[in-house]
């Protein structure tokens, strides 16, 4: 089917040990998909297997039949990728740096190149900038920077990992206009631990632990799950082992200097048949879908 | 504190330990073990002796420097590598206790490895396998000096650079940098020096103080070495202590400029200097500074960035075919590599350095004497070879780190790598820009050297001699070498690993040759046949085998190149297991490529074996060894044997110089000069052909035995030769060249410059000494006998009186030449020449000797250019190659004076001729054969006489009156086959040439000659094999009879007189020259001095030709007071006398002797010496003397012995500045 990335029983396992993959499948269409999970949860082997870094020990992947893991050649040329921390040639400006990878992405001809590179530039709006050093850019200009490489020569499939990670919030924002226009084209994975943004940027997400996919669906879908049993409370900080102790704590989080907890719950939540005082249905979030999924309360 | 967590740190780790174990190892190796050597080993030095022991310790220092290197930058960049500096700084600690804690700690970690060479040199002489007698007792006081005199201020000295700078700039590399720059300092000093002037200064600017030591060490001799360490005085002490107070200095000033503060600021850019320019390297200081993950702070500068609008305009672009090869991408990723290579900062550096390493010794050119050379380009192309190329290939060691590593270093690798461009595109691009790079250096080198040729007012480039030396041969050796780095960076995948693996590979092919006895150029990476390229010949030989071989190895790289592309990493998966299956994957798009290579290559190697190893043969050195033990064995029984002697010769020889062949047939007559009938011939054959083509027909003889590997054939007579009676011979020799060899054997036959000897195609009747094994200690280990370098001195031993030094089997012969070579060429055989034609395409000449000479002689051929001249009849020509014309008439000159000086004082001239000829320079000695000079073109030809000062030697004319000497010292008299014979030769020529000179040049330039002398002969003493002779009975002992000879021979001149010496001299002319046998030895040139010399003065001949004497002169104090007009000088002196033996032990002997004492006026040109006010020479008895002259000018100098006649190894302390009382 065009337009499609499909994922099946993908293992990584690495020399020390770590099973970084364990049976991964996923099938993905055009548009934004969200992948969410801890720090080692497997998302960055996933991110690199499918931007032909690394070999899956079993398993395999494809885009429009082409298949990833055998023609890693045939992948790479519809591919953007951006991956989790880049650095740069130092000194090098940044229309020198993009006409170097379209080099290596193909584009042979020097006058195309320097139309498209051109037009990159203006897009992420580093037109003016472009004669600086990217190595003198600041930490959003280079992530725009690197969404133009991204870019170079219509990819199909465009991975960005971790992209917005010590961004602040205005260039947060920017840097998710871009890449939502992209989505409206082509297939984007967009791996990050960041839950609000894939709430605002994906209409389908994955939440990984462990090398496991532990939910597969639409962000819409995931807050089902969950609706009416998310319950919180303001505690005090000497009654929070006890919430934890007798409640399905999702997570607590310091509102004011006060533990805020989210509990999950099937109705309001009760100790020894006794209803508590102090909880209120909460709105229900991504986040507390992501960690009812990781504590495997659902 | 920061001392103690240093000490702890490092002495938990492995690291010193296993420097430690490696270098005791290696100096175990080296003092208990044959295979390990380490410069020339001399073999009554004790290999423990003091001297030695101390030598190592310096050795220690040089290869030291890598390791001092590793720890200091450790210690220095630790805390900023790891990230962990702003959690130190901001404690509260002292800068002082950081900076110098650290340093100590270091510095204390990295003497340890050095404590390797005692725990080395300690337990090898206890091994059961040593020979007990070559070691002495372990001298405390010898590791004493060796390890506080040397390691311990050198690893001071090194260490503070490497540390400060590391430390600094917080850069390994800055600190690499000044870890060369010691190399530089060091290379100076070597070349400062290696002439006599500078040689002090020299030893000063050596960081290291091995020069200094060696200096220190040079007179000495072998008893003094076995009996202690160089003691720390002089210019050791001066070296020790000016490098140890720079140490001090340089860690003073570079800790004032040491700050805790922010790394960011404190890189190169404070210092001026840029950082690590665009596409190259960063200091590692600031590894991670450019990555995003953790620069985030705030935005610059582009806060209105207006949410792009509408669609993104940028679809439509797609590439063309990208998946495919394309040759301007892979141009594309040439140049960026390339560029990233070439514009760093550290390439610069290194290239700087090495340039400036190579500019000290273009500057000038030294030929003999310290004279100057044309700097020639072959000249120059070997001193950029000399002094740039460790620069080089320290520069691709780090370089293939660097450049293969350049996209991870960058943490863009997983971007690049996502790129649909294939991988082979990548390694491609990365070693062609290395070698690209390569290429670069070599041609600006090639740049420095005709800069420095144009200064020095040479203009002739020849850039192709450039060309093909520098960027091809050269060239392709570093091609070599750079695939071989760059395919270990890509399978070990681990930079440092990779680093060391380099260099270890480096030095086993170094050694492994050496070591395992290994030849063939097959099958050592990157052999080919070594080669000299020549003014006269080009590469000439040489091509064939250099064309082949590097063709095969260019084929082998290839080969590794698509190793390296099989397990070039792409991507994350580093782990063996996944390479591994990467790799097979690779293969399945690769064996094409990998076959048709291999087929190549075997194909290739083929025909190189076909042409060395059928065609040719290999021989190792055990292998030549076997054989001549086997000669000696079978034959050596034959010496002695009653032989006929050859007396006529005529010779009809064809030379093909382009195929490097020729044909001789030679009709030999030989004379039975016994008193027994002989019936047997025994014949030793040419060493170069092969025995098969050589034919001996002799009539009424058959062969009786034939022994081709030993080269031994005899020949029973059917009628046995009475005494009288002479046989006529007819010898047919072939000399052919067939393809080509593992190391070309012979430069004698070669395309344009043939040069041989009859000994080359005739062969020697009877045994020949020659052949057998000389070396003592080679002989030892084969089980052969002790053999004496010569016969010893017995005048009464006329059997031994019967063969004289040059050859065994003759006499005096005569001797006629038909010989033809190409119709270009000019062919040469001694005598006149009779006749010249030209005949079916070639050229023929007919020479034939006008006076019986020694049965020693050349034939040459070569496109010459002849300068003739005549001189009372005798024709004097220059045979040379028009390019080396500019010291002709200066030969010419030197010809006729000696002629002028010679046959005045010594007796005719016996031939028609006097003929230089200019040969290629495989070999660099001039020669005298009967009226022909065989002078080779790599001295003379090219000697800078243009600017030669009145105090300088001129070297041309010295050597051409020396081998003009040697007309009659040599081929009119020749000693006998005995100790002191070699006086008769070479000390009476050289004598020959000093008076011809001095007539020239005056009595002041003699003084610089004999100063040279003097060095050379007290270099050459202590570094005697064996034992030292006097004069009258040295045995083939160069520093003896050639420059003991010049100052013998000069101060008895000085003591009896010219016209007396010349008056023995001439008496020893008439009396042997062109005599038939007894040859006259020694003895007899002592007594025909003895004879010319007053009574007084016999002393003179025992002390300096039966005797080895040693003085030791000084002014002890000089002072003068002014009387009226006059100046009243007042001197002290002191003078002991010592008689040597032949191992160095003196003992002193009373003063009875005549010597100059003078006062001298202040010299006009500031140096050397002034006008002698008052001379005297006196004998003086006793050492101690107090002087007092009256003068009427002011004095400047007095002196002892001033001229320095006398030996004496402190010669600079005969003069002293005269002060005012």
């Amino acid at each position: 089917m065009p337009g499609e990335l499909v994922l099946r029983g993908l293992t990584k396992r690495y020399p020390n040990g770590v099973l970084a993959l364990d049976g991964v499948s996923l099938t993905l269409g055009k548009g934004m998909f969200g992948l969410l999970g801890p720090n080692g949860a497997g998302k960055s082997t996933l991110m690199r297997t499918l931007a032909t870094l690394q070999l899956p020990d079993a398993g395999g992947a494809w885009l429009d039949g082409i298949d990833i893991i055998g023609d890693p050649q045939s992948l790479r040329q519809r591919l953007g990728y951006l991956p989790q921390e880049f650095g740069v040639y130092p000194g090098v400006s940044a229309t020198e740096l993009l006409h170097h990878l379209a080099i290596l992405k193909g584009f042979d001809d020097k006058r195309v190149r320097g139309e498209m590179v051109d037009g990159l530039l203006e897009k992420v709006n580093l037109y003016e900038h472009r004669k600086r050093a990217v190595s003198g850019y600041s930490g959003g200009m280079r992530q725009r920077f690197g969404i133009a490489q991204c870019l170079i020569g219509d990819p199909e499939l465009v991975i960005v990992d971790e992209p917005t990670a010590g961004l602040d919030p205005g260039e947060r924002n920017r840097f998710y206009n871009i890449l939502s226009e992209i989505g409206e084209q082509v297939i984007v994975l967009l791996s990050t631990h960041i839950v609000q943004d894939v709430r605002e940027l994906c209409e389908r997400m994955a939440i990984m632990n462990r090398g496991h996919v532990i939910y597969d669906g639409t962000t819409d879908d995931a807050l089902g799950l969950i609706r009416g049993r998310v319950f919180e409370k303001k505690v005090s900080k000497g009654e929070l082992a006890k919430t934890y102790q007798r409640h399905r704590v999702l997570s607590s989080k310091l509102v004011g200097g006060t533990p805020l907890v989210h509990v999950y719950s099937d109705g309001p939540p009760e100790e020894d048949g006794v209803q508590q005082e102090g909880y209120r249905p909460a709105e229900e979030t991504l986040e507390d879908v992501y960690f009812a999924k990781l504590n495997e309360v659902i | 504190m920061f001392l103690r967590f240093e000490l702890r740190h490092w002495l938990r780790r492995a690291m010193p330990w296993v420097f430690l174990a490696i270098v005791s190892l290696l100096f175990f190796g080296l003092i208990a073990s044959d295979f390990v050597q380490l410069g020339g080993v001399q073999a009554s030095v004790r290999r423990n002796s003091p001297t030695t022991i101390q030598n190592m310790y310096g050795v220690i220092s040089l290869v030291g420097l890598l390791m001092t290197t590793v720890f200091m930058q450790a210690t220095a960049t630790r805390d900023y590598a790891c990230g962990i500096d702003p959690l130190i700084f901001s404690k509260p600690i002292r800068r002082r206790d950081y900076f110098f804690g650290k340093f100590l700690g270091a510095y204390l970690i990295a003497l340890i490895p050095t404590l390797g060479v005692t725990i080395g040199t300690l337990i090898g002489p206890w091994m059961p396998w040593v020979q007990p007698h070559r070691y002495g007792p372990a001298s405390i006081e010898a590791h004493a000096l060796g390890f506080f005199g040397l390691v311990v201020p050198n690893t001071l000295f090194t260490g503070a650079i490497i540390y400060a700078l590391a430390v600094t700039f917080r850069s390994n590399l800055v600190s690499y940098v000044g870890a060369m720059l010691i190399l530089v300092l060091y290379v100076i000093g070597r070349n400062l020096g290696s002439g006599l002037e500078n040689r002090w200064l020299g030893g000063l600017v050596d960081p290291l103080g091995g020069l200094a030591m060696q200096i220190a060490n040079r007179y000495r001799t072998i008893a003094e070495q076995n009996a202690g360490p160089v003691g720390m005085s002089g210019v050791l002490l001066a070296n020790r202590l000016l490098w140890a107070t720079a140490a001090v200095a340089i860690l003073g000033f570079f800790y004032t400029r040491f700050r805790f503060s922010d790394r960011a600021r404190v890189g190169l850019s404070r210092w001026g200097l840029r950082p690590m320019s665009r596409w190259g390297l960063r200091p590692s200081g600031g590894a991670s500074g450019d990555v995003v993950g953790r620069s985030e702070t705030g935005v610059a500068g582009d806060g209105m960035f207006p949410v792009a609008t509408g669609r993104l305009a940028i679809g439509g672009y797609r590439p063309r075919d990208a998946g495919g090869f394309s040759w301007s991408r892979l141009g594309h990723l040439i140049w960026a590599e390339t560029k990233g290579v070439v514009t760093s900062q550290a390439f610069l550096i290194i290239v700087i350095l090495g340039m400036m390493n190579m500019a000290g010794s273009l500057a000038s050119f030294k030929d003999l004497f310290d004279s100057r050379q044309y700097p020639v380009t072959y000249n120059m192309v070997d001193l950029i070879r000399g002094g740039f190329y460790l620069f080089l290939i320290g520069l691709i060691t780090f370089y293939s780190g660097v450049i293969l590593w350049r996209g991870r270093d960058a943490r863009m690798q997983e971007i690049i790598d996502a790129t649909p461009t294939g991988t082979a595109s990548f390694l491609v691009a990365k070693v062609v820009a290395m070698l690209l790079a390569i290429g670069m250096i070599l041609l600006s080198t090639i740049a420095v050297g005709v800069t420095a040729q144009t200064l020095a007012g040479y203009t002739r480039y020849e850039l192709p001699v450039y060309f093909k030396s520098l960027l091809v041969l050269d060239w392709l050796q570093f091609a070599f070498m750079a695939v071989s780095a760059i395919l270990l960076q890509v399978l070990l995948n681990q930079r440092y690993a990779a680093y060391f693996g380099f260099i270890l590979v480096l030095v086993l092919f170094a050694f492994a040759p050496l070591l395992s006895g290994v030849t063939s150029n097959l099958v050592i990476f990157g052999g080919v046949p070594s080669s000299t390229y020549s003014d006269m010949n080009g590469f000439g030989p040489f091509v064939p085998g250099l064309f082949w071989f590097n063709l095969y190895w260019v084929l082998f790289c290839l080969l590794l190149l698509v190793v390296a592309y099989l397990f070039y990493v792409r991507g994350n998966d580093i782990d063996r297991q996944s390479r591994w299956a990467e790799s097979k994957r690779r293969l399945r798009g690769a064996w094409p490529y990998g076959v048709s290579i291999v087929a190549l290559l075997i194909g290739c190697g083929g025909w190189v074996y076909y042409n060395t190893d059928v065609l040719n043969r290999r021989y190792s050195r055990e292998e030549i060894e076997g054989l001549q033990k086997g000669y000696e064995l079978a034959y050596k029984r034959y010496q002695g044997v009653p032989q006929p002697r050859f007396e006529a010769f005529e010779f009809a020889i064809d030379i093909d110089p382009q195929a490097r062949d020729l044909e001789a047939v030679v009709t030999a007559r030989a004379r039975n000069r016994g008193e027994g009938p002989i019936d047997r011939l025994h014949f030793t054959l040419p060493p170069q052909t092969k025995p098969e083509d050589v034919s001996i027909e002799i009539p009424g003889g058959k062969v009786d035995v034939d022994d081709p590997p030993h080269r031994w054939r005899s020949y029973l007579l059917d009628k046995p030769l009475g005494p009288g009676e002479a046989v006529t011979m007819t010898i047919r020799t072939k000399w052919l060249t067939p393809g080509f060899e593992n190391q070309t054997s012979t430069t004698s036959l070669t395309q344009n410059g043939t040069f041989f000897n009859n000994g080359d195609i005739v062969p020697a009747i009877g045994y020949s000494a020659d052949r057998e094994v000389a070396d003592p200690g080679r002989r030892k280990k084969l089980g052969l006998p002790e053999r004496t370098r010569m016969p010893r001195l017995d005048p009464t031993d006329m059997v031994g009186r019967g063969n004289h030094y040059i050859a065994a089997d003759s006499d005096w012969v005569t001797m006629r030449t038909v010989i033809s070579t190409s119709i270009d060429q000019i062919a040469v055989a001694p005598g006149s020449l009779k006749r010249e034609w030209s005949e079916g395409g070639r050229r023929y000449f007919e020479y034939e000797l006008d006076h019986p000479s020694l049965n020693f002689y050349s034939f040459i051929s070569a496109r010459y250019e002849v300068a003739r001249e005549k001189w009372n009849g005798i024709d004097l020509e220059v045979y040379h190659i028009p390019e080396h014309a500019y010291n002709v008439p200066r030969m010419l000159d030197s010809i006729r004076k000696s002629l002028a000086y010679y046959t005045e004082h010594y007796g005719p001239y016996r031939h028609r001729q006097c003929r230089i000829i200019e040969f290629p320079r495989y070999a660099t000695f001039a020669q005298a054969f009967p009226g022909t000079m065989p002078y080779s073109e790599g001295i003379g030809f090219i000697s800078d006489l243009r600017e030669i000062g009145p105090e300088e030697i001129d070297p041309v004319f010295y050597v051409v009156s020396h081998e003009m000497a040697h007309q009659y010292w040599a081929h009119q008299v020749i000693g006998a086959n005995m100790q002191g014979s070699e006086m008769l030769s070479e000390s009476f020529s050289n004598y020959s040439a000093l008076m011809v000179m001095e007539r020239e040049y005056g009595k002041e330039n003699m003084r610089k000659f004999l100063t040279h002398e003097l060095d050379s002969y007290l270099a050459g003493r202590a570094g005697e094999s064996q034992e030292e002779r006097p004069l009258a009975r040295a045995e083939g002992q160069a520093y003896i009879h050639y420059n003991k000879g010049s100052l013998v021979l000069y101060y008895l001149k000085e003591m009896i007189g010219e016209a007396n010496v010349n008056r023995a001299l001439r008496g020893l002319v008439e009396r042997f020259g062109y005599r038939d046998p007894p040859y006259p030895t020694s003895a007899d040139a002592i007594a025909a001095f003895r004879e010319v010399t007053p009574p007084e003065l016999q002393y003179l001949i025992d002390d300096w030709f039966e005797n080895i004497t040693i003085f030791s002169s000084e002014v002890v104090e000089a002072t003068y007071r002014r009387e009226g007009d006059a100046y009243v000088v007042e001197m002290v002196t002191r003078t002991d006398k010592y008689r040597v033996d032949g191992k160095g032990n003196e003992t002193a002997v009373e003063v009875n002797d005549f010597i100059d004492v003078a006062v001298f006026a202040e010299p006009e040109s500031g140096e050397g010496l002034g006008k002698p006010l008052a001379q005297e020479r006196r004998r003086l008895t006793g050492p101690e003397h107090r002087f007092t002259f009256r003068v009427n000018a002011p004095p400047y100098q007095a002196g002892i012995d001033p001229y320095n006649l006398l030996i004496d190894r402190q010669p600079n302390r005969h003069l002293r500045r005269v002060t005012e009382q």
